[in-house]
Parts: C-alpha cells; sequence; structure tokens
C-alpha cells in the first residue's frame, strides 16, 4: 500500500498528461493547467515548509557538533531570521508597518511630492504608475505642482538645481516661497524622513550582487577549463582546438574583413558538425525522457520511490 | 537699322480696332470616369479543424480586375463593430486567440493606389475546441512504436533473453569511485540538478541517487545532497531513507545527509562550492538538469581532486562537464543509468529499446533524405508537428 498509492496516484496523472497533449478540448487543458500550475504550487509550499525545517535543522546541527566551519551556520540563520522578519514587518515593497529608517536617493517627483526610492526596482514601478505612490510617509519634500519634474532624468543633484532656479525664479517674480522649499544637499534629501525597508530591496541590494558575483567567476573558470580542454593531447583535442579556434576567430568583425570565407567557415562549422553532433544528443534525450517516464509510468522503474520492493 | 526705324514708326500710327473674332471656348475637359475599383472575391472563414480552439482559418480570391497594394483584413465579434485584423499582401491569414464559440464576421478591402474596395461580410463563424488534435499525430505515431518496441524488450528480458548492453565508461567508474571514498574515508557528495521535479533529468538522477545511495549502504560511506529545490528536496530525502531501510540500515540513515539548501542559482552553486571545499568528498556526483553554475561547481570540484562523474541532458553545459569531469553521461546515458547500475533485466530492456528506437530514426533520417533529394519532395512534412 505504501508504494501503491503513490504509484497509482503518479500513473493517472502522468495518463492525464499525455492525454492532455493530444485531445484539443478546452476543458481537460483547463483541467491540466490546474493540476500542472495551481496543484503543484499548493506542493511546493508545503514542501518549502519543510525544506526551511530542513535547513535550521541542517545548520543548528552543525553548530550544535561543531562542525567544521560551523560559525557559518550562524550567518545563515541570521540571514534567515532577518530576511523573514523584514518579508513578514515590511512586504515585498515595503508595504507593510515594519518602519526602518534609511538613507536614499531622491529619483522621482509626482503630483508636488518628491519621493525617496533606494531600488531601482521601486523607480520602475513609480514611473508605469506613479499615483500608486501618492503615499504622503514616502515624500521628504513637499512641493507646489509647479515643481513637478520629469522624473525620468531626476536625480538628486538635479532637483536641487531645479529647486534652486525655481526659488530664484520666485524672488524674482516677487512671489512668496513656499517654507518647504530650499535648496538641500543630497545627503539632507536622503535622510531627511523615514521609510521602509522592504523584501526586494534586500534581494536587489545582496541576493542580486552575490549572484552576480559568481556568475563573474565562470569567466574565469571558463578560461581554465578552456586551457584543459584546447591542449592537444591527441588527434580530437587537436580538431576541437582549430575549430575552436576558427569559431573565435570568426567572431571578431576585423578577422572576418580581413580572411576571406572565415565567417562562412565558422558559420559552416556550426551549422554543419555541430548542429549534427547537437541533433544526434537531443534525439537520444528525446527518447531517454520517453523512456524514463514509460518505466515510471508502467511502475517498472521504482528507484524513485526509494530502494527495495 | 532702317528697318526698325520704320518699323517703330508703323507702330507709333494709331491703327484702327479690328472687330473682335468671337472665338467657341474651349471645352472642358471631361473627367475621367473613377476606376473601377474590384474587391477581393469568395472569402471563406473557416475553423481550423482538429486544434485546441480559438483559430480561424480566412481566405479569399483576388479581384477579378487589378493588382491590390495590400489587402486589409477585418473582424467584427459579437459587438457587430469591424475592426483591422492584419494587413498583408497574402490571399490567407490564420487569426488566433479567438474565443471558442463566439461568432466573428470577416471581410477583406483591396487596397489599390487610388482607393480602396470592400468585400461583402462573411457569414457570422465560430472557433471550436476539439477531441482529436491532428497535428499531434506523429507524435502520438512516434510514442506507440517506441512504447511498443520498449514492451517488446522487457518481455524479452522477462523470458530471460540475455540483452548485451554496451559499457558505459561513466557509469562503471561508479562503484570504484565510491570504492575511493571508502578507502579515504571521505564522503560522496551528489548534487541531483538545479531544476524542479517535472524536469525529466531530475527524475533520472533521483533513480540515480537511488543506486548510489545502495552503494553508500553498502560501503558505509557518508553521502551528503544538498538539494536547490524543496520538492525534490523531499523526494531525494525518502530516497535515501527508503534505501538504507531497504539495505537494513535504517539506523544508519542521517537525517541531516540529504537537505535542502537555497532556491536561489548562483546561491546553491556557492554553497555547494562550499561543500566541496569544506568537506573535500572524495566523489563528486553532478547529475541532472544544470545551467549556468555547471562549470562554477564542476571546477570547484576538479580543484579539490575529487572524481567527479557528470551527467545532463542539456547540451550547453556538456562541454564544459566533459572538460572539468572525469566521466561525464552524455544526454541519454544519463537517462540509462539506473537501469545500468541497478542490472534490472526489466530496466536493462528498455535500454535495448532506447538504441533501437535510435536506429528506426536513423533509418526514418535515412529515408526522408533521400525522398527529399532525389525527389524534390518535403518528405519531413510528414512527420512534422503542427
Amino acid at each position: 500500500m505504501k508504494r501503491r498509492f503513490p504509484m497509482t496516484i503518479m500513473f493517472l496523472f502522468a495518463i492525464w498528461g499525455g492525454i492532455s497533449v493530444f485531445v484539443g478540448k478546452t476543458k481537460v487543458h483547463d483541467f491540466d493547467n490546474l493540476l500542472r500550475n495551481k496543484l503543484l504550487l499548493i506542493v511546493g509550499a508545503f514542501a518549502i515548509i519543510l525544506g526551511l525545517g530542513s535547513l535550521i535543522f541542517h545548520h543548528t546541527q552543525k553548530i550544535k557538533r561543531k562542525a567544521r566551519f560551523w560559525q557559518y551556520s550562524y550567518v545563515t540563520l541570521i540571514a534567515l531570521a532577518v530576511t523573514t522578519f523584514i518579508g513578514l514587518g515590511g512586504g515585498v515593497r515595503g508595504e507593510r508597518s515594519l518602519p526602518t529608517i534609511f538613507g536614499g536617493t531622491v529619483i522621482g517627483a509626482h503630483d508636488g511630492l518628491v519621493y525617496v526610492f533606494t531600488s531601482q526596482a521601486e523607480k520602475n514601478l513609480f514611473m508605469d504608475e506613479p499615483s500608486r505612490y501618492a503615499d504622503p510617509t514616502k515624500a521628504v519634500l513637499e512641493l507646489p505642482r509647479e515643481f513637478e519634474t520629469d522624473f525620468n532624468r531626476f536625480e538628486a543633484s538635479q532637483l536641487r538645481e531645479e529647486i534652486h532656479l525655481k526659488h530664484t525664479a520666485l524672488q524674482l517674480k516677487g512671489q512668496p516661497i513656499p517654507p518647504m522649499i530650499s535648496p538641500v544637499s543630497n545627503q539632507q534629501v536622503a535622510y531627511k524622513k523615514e521609510f521602509k525597508i522592504s523584501l526586494q530591496q534586500l534581494y536587489e541590494g545582496i541576493l542580486v550582487p552575490c549572484g552576480s558575483t559568481m556568475f563573474a567567476m565562470l569567466a574565469f573558470y571558463m578560461c581554465s577549463a578552456a586551457y584543459r580542454a584546447f591542449r592537444m593531447r591527441n588527434l580530437h583535442a587537436g580538431v576541437l582546438l582549430v575549430a575552436a579556434f576558427i569559431v573565435m576567430l570568426g567572431q571578431i568583425p576585423l578577422a572576418t574583413a580581413f580572411i576571406p570565407g572565415l565567417h562562412e567557415l565558422r558559420q559552416w562549422i556550426l551549422d554543419v558538425p555541430n548542429l549534427a553532433s547537437k541533433r544526434g544528443i537531443m534525439i537520444g534525450v528525446g527518447l531517454g525522457a520517453s523512456a524514463t517516464s514509460f518505466k515510471i509510468i508502467l511502475g517498472i522503474e521504482r528507484a524513485w520511490l526509494g530502494g527495495g520492493e | 537699322m532702317l528697318a526698325v526705324l520704320v518699323g517703330s514708326g508703323a507702330m507709333a500710327q494709331e491703327i484702327p480696332a479690328e472687330p473682335a473674332i468671337e472665338t467657341a471656348p474651349e471645352p472642358e475637359p471631361i473627367p475621367e470616369p473613377p476606376p473601377v475599383l474590384h474587391p477581393p472575391r469568395n472569402i471563406v472563414a473557416q475553423d481550423v479543424p482538429h486544434d485546441n480552439g480559438g483559430v480561424l482559418n480566412i481566405q479569399w480570391e483576388p479581384p477579378i480586375e487589378g493588382v491590390p497594394v495590400r489587402y486589409v483584413l477585418e473582424m467584427a465579434g459579437e459587438d457587430g463593430f469591424f475592426q483591422e485584423v492584419t494587413r498583408t499582401a497574402l490571399t490567407q491569414y490564420t487569426v488566433m486567440q479567438l474565443e471558442n464559440f463566439v461568432p466573428y464576421r470577416f471581410r477583406v478591402a483591396a487596397v489599390y493606389e487610388k482607393g480602396q474596395s470592400m468585400s461583402p461580410e462573411t457569414e457570422p463563424v465560430m472557433a471550436r475546441d476539439h477531441w482529436l488534435k491532428l497535428g499531434e499525430m506523429p507524435v502520438l505515431i512516434a510514442i506507440f512504436v517506441f512504447g511498443s518496441l520498449l514492451l517488446f524488450f522487457i518481455q524479452a528480458a522477462r523470458r530471460g533473453v540475455e540483452l548485451f548492453v554496451r559499457r558505459i565508461s561513466g557509469l562503471t567508474a561508479v562503484e570504484d569511485a565510491i570504492g575511493r571514498a571508502t578507502e579515504m574515508g571521505k564522503p560522496v557528495l551528489y548534487v541531483p540538478g538545479t531544476s524542479t521535479i517535472e524536469d525529466v533529468a531530475t527524475l533520472a538522477s533521483l533513480n540515480i541517487l537511488g543506486e548510489v545511495a545502495r552503494r553508500t549502504v553498502h560501503y558505509d560511506v557518508k553521502i551528503i545532497c544538498p538539494n536547490k529545490d524543496p520538492i525534490v528536496y523531499t523526494i531525494a530525502r525518502e530516497i535515501v531513507k527508503e534505501t538504507y531501510a531497504s539495505e537494513g540500515r535504517p539506523d544508519a540513515f542521517d537525517p541531516d545527509s540529504v537537505f535542502f539548501m537555497v532556491p536561489d542559482q548562483f546561491a546553491f552553486a556557492a554553497g555547494v562550492d562550499g561543500i566541496m571545499v569544506r568537506e573535500q568528498p572524495a566523489t563528486i556526483f553532478l547529475m541532472g538538469m544544470f545551467w549556468a553554475e555547471s562549470l562554477i561547481m564542476a571546477e570547484t570540484g576538479a580543484s579539490t581532486g575529487a572524481i567527479q562523474i557528470a551527467g545532463t541532458d542539456s547540451v550547453a553545459q556538456l562541454p564544459f562537464f566533459i572538460t572539468a569531469c572525469d566521466y561525464t553521461l552524455i544526454g541519454e546515458e544519463l537517462y540509462a543509468a539506473s537501469a545500468y547500475l541497478g542490472r534490472e533485466p526489466m530496466l536493462l530492456g528498455t535500454l535495448k529499446a532506447q538504441d533501437y528506437g535510435k536506429l528506426v530514426f536513423l533509418i526514418i533520417m535515412v529515408v526522408f533524405t533521400l525522398i527529399s533529394v532525389f525527389s524534390g519532395y518535403d518528405a519531413a512534412s510528414l512527420v512534422r508537428v503542427r
């Protein structure tokens, strides 16, 4: 029963998934989408709870056992706690009630209000729909309507300059100057009022730069991998080296300008031998994936259920 | 000079006015009759048969006379207002993303340099969804043929027919690699890819995980299995746990050995790199679907001196694995791995079916290429999925 039940569920859903490929009826597809998207999303939500439990357990165990470099586990657990706190309190875009004082850069103005954002994403949202941001808590400086500026080209220094110009113009016209308007520095504007920190800011400020750093390391790894791959140990490696040299050289406009036929040769290598081998692999992959699916659907392959009978 | 003088004297004399000669007024040019602009003819709007619905095919014939610059297709839905759908020089158009069972009317204007001429409207026509999608039939036939091969070889294996399976060096090395970990007293690191459970490569990787875990139980080696996806984590954990139980060593299972790490791609790569550097595993398995993080992990693993066995069906990542790892399962070998390692006759039967499936594909490709080359007929259209 322990095995039969999941296998029966798997068999029924797999057959249904297969049927929906060949049946055109909308209701069939709607139900298939429900299974694929919504049901899987629910399962995923439960799995995330299990995953978090695993993460906490793994690192607390490391700390308890004083495993090698156990101190790093504190970093993970503290980061998890801080992110959870900010996520629950501040929300994805700082729409919740977590009060946090932080600095930022003035990048937007709309309807007489100047807004402070700490991320490009928030600015983009603001640009898409400024009225959504008509929130006085985000204003650092109240301006009359005439100071509304094209926020697309808006920078803090520009704001300061613009305020100064408007200030002078009002003085020359002999008009009263609103008390809130005064030429201010970037820092003054940036730190004048508080605004909310959000999960999005954490993501953009920490995770994205860290991810980009890892991705950038790929370039260096590629160099060392290329060195190993292109060493001429045998005939095959030699062919690879020559082909790679032609393809790389063919990418350079200056080289293609001076060497006639280089571009065509590069394209031929990519389109004929390279594509042929890729397609060969892909046919094998397609058959292998089909065979694996068949094996699982028919219950021949049961390793995914854990070993044994 | 004299002539000029005489002439000028004569001009000075008064010349009696001659009576004006009445001339008939020039007839006004008759405006050319406006050119007759003919509309497109025989507009036919039809539902595309045997599909998901939401698609109508519109065809028309060129006007009797004149060559239009282009045609403008207009469509009216339930509200009755015509809106432009497309401008085309062709005489047919497929309108997509329509609602099923909603009547639509069409008309086509032929646009000339001096104006345009609109055709009459078509009768209301509805898009429908159909039970059978004939465009997918080549796939269904291929599945049927391949399924038959699979069942044939499974039956042959059941009957006890000896099936020869070619040696896959990457899989033969699994036993040695885990043995090496035993000798060195170091753990085995298994990364089941960075994709989700919907990916067949992930399923194949989880199948291999069961076989690798079985060997780690036999050799009493620690296995470390970090996961990027929470659903994959739960399944991987169950697989390893069940394997320990089925091998009679449930007490030896360390619940901390299979864990969820992080769902972010590069954070996961950084985490796996950290494990490689800290734990110094003797053997590293990188099996499943990988993206840009493949080389980051494989190069770090290579720098630790571990034996690395990788397997992926991602054509773009294969060169990285081939370069940085000791053994690489290329494409289909990843799917064959669990059968190869398990040595179960029925599973080996599926390997033979895979090989014969490739043979069938090869024959079809050669025959269709010959037909296309020598007859000029596009034979591929017979098996093209629409």
